[in-house]
């Protein structure tokens, strides 16, 4: 462990110093060599090496390593262990940075600028989330006319999806699946929201990307393209879902979820390009 | 001029201050982020205890110790952590006397828990025959309090060379970064041996 | 920034010459940097030697010019040296010689703790080496398996010098992580906040977070293994409870982040050297700070991944398979912000520039066949092959030694004051380019044909004859390579042409001192409005600061 040291230095109220504001320094003070650090790395090696051969060499290790912590802490206690180390004569200072010959070094012709930002302008955050909240009630509908249609009452979707962290309702019989659940619906609505949330922002990010066919590509490949994922791990992420889903249905309104984010996202003005972080 | 020979090792030029994060001097980020990775060393040991726990057929089982004797040894490294808060407070204040009497309190304090840990340790292996071979709850618990023991003796050479600076006459208020950072290593140790007493003693008994 | 006064050109006047003694005691963290790079060096040469005489021995199949327990030993200390002693010591020593200059500082933050970390893993180094004369180098892998590992597999003290001797320099590792971590928190030059730090220093912080979290793990297991070895503690034996899954649990997760903390700072090398020979702003300077933040992130979630054929059940697969799957998304979103930082770009193609494009090549192929090895069916088949050797070169040599090669070729100039020679580094990087892939690019086909690693004599009936004679010659057109390399740095130390303060034309404020920079490294420390706080010196009429 060693203490801080910090050289002295002249703070500077400008960007370039003025010559001549009578405040350069003669010297700086740096910490000055020592050999304590090196005497502590050579006994611990010492004890690692007493530890393989002979023991005995683990004890004037200890023995090394100790006289060198002590030396170290001598060296940094206040006033010692330190050199002034003076400035270089000014010849062998560095030379001032000159002003560039070109104004703006010119990139190739019709490419973008050595700032390239890209895309220049964008969706705000707030459309994409907005859009997935809306996408998220156009779906939730779906699944509750599911549900009446189906026969099986509005609540049977919801308690579906809260089987994700429900663990109980995988030996539920179906009967009680079709029960309203207070805590059911709770985690249910969270999930969904949740999830429409981020989906909807992600969509906000991306379409801007898409060059051409943006409602298609949100409607219609991105659903196609996640219900397969879904499909995938729904035996791992949900085993109630997956044992029960109507896949048809399950992928409708996924579509209906992509075409209205899709839709609402794209028709959100765009904004330019925030120039990054102003920290 | 030469305000650098004014400048002490440890003062803070007033330049750098603006970045130091709100009084985090390099000192401090460095302790923080040394007790950082030695939560993580002691957050693997204490998995493999608890992986190991209970997996023995034969042998002495966590029943063999004596909590009421660990609590004394915990409750006494305890107190040694309030003692050596008022001694880096002390001198930071410039009382470098009680700042003196803080660090020999804990260094005595700390005597005494080396003891009561040696006397759980003889009845371990000399009445209850627990060694470091003898089982995975012998491998597993002399790995874990040993390096908490190795912690302890580490902040007792710590403690030795205060006094040393101490008695050398060298103790001023500028060495308080330094102990200060002795103070934050001495609570770390501290909290880990209640954490161990906790789960070891308590919990998982 | 200027001095003070404009000066005339700078006189041919080299810095007096320093004794060995200065060097040794020295606490400047220039000259601990490039002791940290020629010790790494000198492993590098130990290390490509023990992978040139197993280039050798499978240069066709049942040859006898090794021993098996040579090959053994061999394969266990290249890891183990390319690991600990070449890799890591190199980013660190880049590290050390860069940190401080990028932000302005005048040291680091504990200079005597950084001789310490130097002189760690030099005498660690030195201490895992000390086993061939003591009966026979550490022979278990650089993984090191149990119960390969216990004292009735592993005779001998070999696997007890590989465990002393990573811990030790471990330490000077970690110590190194919290050098970095308090030097890039607190001694930043006035303005330079953190979305003004140049990506270097990013991926250096992160880096060093790395460090601080997996080592501790890796130091705690060994402790165990040493403890079972010497004392007869039973933390990995199975016949007596113990769990040898624990072992692979604890390395890798250690061993993990160990690849992260090994190509984090050459993604910030090249992050550096992209935009200077692009003539461009890095592209999306905040993503690949975010990126990279998340890499380390995930990097703590996918040690498993590396566990998949030992069947640890269907959840924890799927699980880290997907986290590994997870971290090819910020890692693809550097590769896109490193190709846009091209795009359009007025492309200087010197060496160091060519070293990065060879980076995004090589590192892409790398990448993919990480992603293949991510899916666990595809593991499962995969597994222990030359496939995995091939994938992890291409990573780490492919990736992280190219980009080192790019810094040594950057930097150079500004360590010693004088370029590298240009025809010599293009020699340098065709050959090495031509070397590496003919060398690893085989091991995909020889290990699908399912050749196994670690193994030190195949089958002729396997059909893997011309792959492997393909990378054993490889690696004689990576020596030459390496060998020019040597002749560049040693003739261009002696006589390269001077470099001035500043060769590139570079942004960065390591270009605003001398080449070599005095011991105080700033006669003023300048004060930053942006990240490119030479830029707006060049260009007053068009500064960044205008745009961030």
């Amino acid at each position: 462990m060693s203490t801080p040291h910090h050289a002295s230095d002249t703070p500077l109220d400008g960007h370039v110093p003025a010559p001549d504001d009578g405040h350069s320094i003669e010297t700086v003070e740096l910490p000055g060599p020592t050999a304590w650090p090196l005497v502590l790395s050579v006994g611990l090696i010492m004890v690692a090496f007493g530890i393989l051969t002979n023991i005995s060499f683990s004890f004037l290790g200890i023995i090394m390593a100790l006289v060198g912590i002590v030396g170290w802490v001598t060296e940094i206690l206040p006033g010692r262990g330190h050199i002034h180390e003076e400035l270089r004569p000014e010849e062998l200072r560095p030379k001032p940075v000159k002003r560039a010959d070109v104004d703006v070094i010119p990139m190739a012709p019709g490419m973008p600028g050595h700032r390239m930002h890209m895309p220049e302008k964008v969706h705000p955050y707030s459309a994409g989330a907005k859009a997935g909240l809306v996408g998220g009630v156009a779906m939730a509908v779906l699944a509750a006319i599911y549900g009446v249609v189906s026969g099986r009452g509005i609540w049977y979707p919801v308690n579906l999806l809260a089987g994700m962290v429900l663990e109980e309702a995988d030996t539920d019989p179906v009967a009680q699946l079709e029960q309203f659940h207070l805590l059911a619906l709770i985690l249910g609505l969270f999930i969904h929201a949740v999830g429409s949330l981020f989906v909807g922002l992600i969509y906000g990010i991306v379409l801007p990307m898409i060059p051409r066919g943006r409602v298609l590509f949100g409607g219609l490949v991105a659903p196609l393209f996640w219900s397969g994922c879904l499909w995938a791990s729904m035996d791992v992420l949900d085993p109630v879902l997956a044992q029960r889903v109507d896949w048809v249905w399950f992928i409708a309104s996924q579509f209906a979820y992509g075409i209205v984010v899709g839709i609402i996202v794209v028709r959100t003005e765009k904004i330019h390009t925030t120039r990054g972080w102003r920290a | 001029m030469n305000h650098a020979a004014a400048l002490s090792a440890h003062a803070e030029s007033p330049h750098h201050d603006q970045h130091a994060l709100g009084g985090w001097t390099p000192l401090k980020v460095g302790m923080a982020s040394f007790l950082f990775s030695e939560a993580a060393l002691f957050a693997t040991l204490i998995v493999a205890y608890l992986k190991f726990l209970g997996q023995d057929d034969g042998g002495p089982t966590p029943e063999v110790l004596n909590v009421g004797r660990e609590l004394v040894a915990v409750i006494l490294l305890l107190v040694s952590s309030i003692t050596v808060q008022f001694a880096s407070r002390d001198l930071a204040r410039g009382r470098c006397t009680s700042c003196t009497v803080g660090v020999i309190l804990t260094f005595i304090l700390t005597v005494g828990f080396l003891i009561v840990t040696g006397l759980e340790w003889r009845e371990l292996i000399a009445v209850d025959g627990l060694t470091i071979n003898r089982n995975l709850f012998g491998s597993s618990f002399y790995t874990l309090f040993g390096f908490h023991l190795g912690h302890v003796l580490a902040g007792c050479v710590m403690l030795l060379i205060m006094m040393g600076i101490a008695f050398s006459g060298s103790l001023n208020a500028r060495s308080s970064p330094g102990m200060e950072a002795i103070a934050w290593y001495w609570h770390f140790v501290n909290g880990v041996s209640v954490t161990l007493f906790l789960v070891v003693y308590v919990i998982t008994r | 920034m200027a001095t003070t006064v404009a000066v005339p050109e700078m006189t041919d006047k080299s810095p007096r010459r320093s004794s060995l003694l200065e060097w040794v005691t020295t606490v400047d963290h220039k000259r601990i940097g490039i002791m940290y790079l020629l010790a790494a060096l000198f492993f590098l040469v130990c290390a490509g030697t023990e992978a040139a005489l197993m280039r050798i021995q499978l240069w066709k199949a049942r040859f006898d010019f090794l021993e098996p327990d040579t090959f053994n030993q061999l394969f266990t200390m290249h890891g183990t040296t390319m690991v600990f002693f070449v890799g890591m010591p190199i980013l660190v020593g880049f590290g050390n010689f860069l940190v401080p200059l990028m932000i302005g500082a005048r040291d680091m933050a504990f200079p005597r703790m950084n001789a310490f970390g130097l002189w760690m893993f030099i005498l660690g180094g030195l201490l895992t080496y000390y086993s061939f004369l003591q009966g026979g180098a550490p022979d278990v892998g650089w993984f090191a398996y149990a119960p390969l590992t216990s004292a009735t597999f592993s005779r001998g003290m070999s696997t007890d010098y590989w465990i002393l001797g990573l811990m030790t320099s471990g330490l000077g590792t970690l110590s190194g992580g919290i050098n970095f971590i308090a030097t890039i928190l607190t001694m930043r030059a006035p303005g330079m906040t953190f979305g003004r730090m140049p990506l270097f220093i990013w991926m250096m912080l992160v880096d060093a977070v790395l460090i601080v979290i997996a080592f501790p793990p890796l130091t705690a297991a060994q402790t165990m293994l040493l403890l079972d070895r010497q004392l007869g503690a039973h933390f990995f034996d199975p016949q007596q409870g113990g769990s040898a899954v624990l072992w692979q649990h604890l390395f890798w997760f250690f061993g993990h982040p160990e690849v992260y903390i090994l190509i984090l700072p050459a993604f910030g090398m090249i992050s550096e050297i992209i935009p200077v020979f692009a003539r461009k702003v890095i592209f999306g300077y905040e993503s690949v700070a975010a990126a990279t933040v998340l890499i380390a992130f995930i990097a703590c979630g996918v040690w498993a991944h590396h566990m998949f054929a030992l069947g640890l059940s269907r959840t924890i697969d799927i699980f880290f398979s997907g986290s590994t799957f997870l971290i090819a998304i910020p890692t693809g979103i550097k590769m896109f912000n490193w190709i846009a930082t091209l795009y359009g770009g007025k492309i200087r193609f010197q060496t160091p520039m060519i070293f990065c494009l060879g980076f995004l090549a090589m590192f892409l192929i790398g990448g993919l066949s990480g992603v293949m090895l991510a899916a666990v069916p595809f593991d499962w088949q995969a597994s222990d092959t030359y496939f995995v050797v091939a994938h992890f070169h291409y990573v780490l040599f492919g990736g992280t030694l190219f980009g080192i090669f790019g810094g040594f070729y950057y930097w150079f100039p500004k360590m010693s004051g004088r370029l590298m020679n240009e025809t010599l580094g293009k020699w340098n990087f065709w050959l090495l380019m031509i070397g590496f892939n003919l060398t690893f690019f085989p091991m995909h086909i020889s290990g699908l044909m399912g050749m196994p690693r670690r193994i030190y004599t195949y089958d002729p009936e396997l059909g893997v004859d011309i792959w492997n004679q393909l990378s054993t010659i490889g690696v004689l057109v990576q020596a030459a390579a390496f060998i020019v390399f040597a002749v560049n740095l040693i003739g261009s130390l002696r006589s390269g042409e001077r470099s001035g303060d500043d060769p590139w034309d570079a942004w960065t404020l390591e270009w605003l001192t001398t080449s070599p920079p005095p011991a105080y490294n700033f006669e003023v420390i300048p004060a930053v409005r942006s990240r490119r706080p030479l830029w707006d010196l060049k260009h007053p009429e068009d500064p960044d600061w205008e745009h961030e």
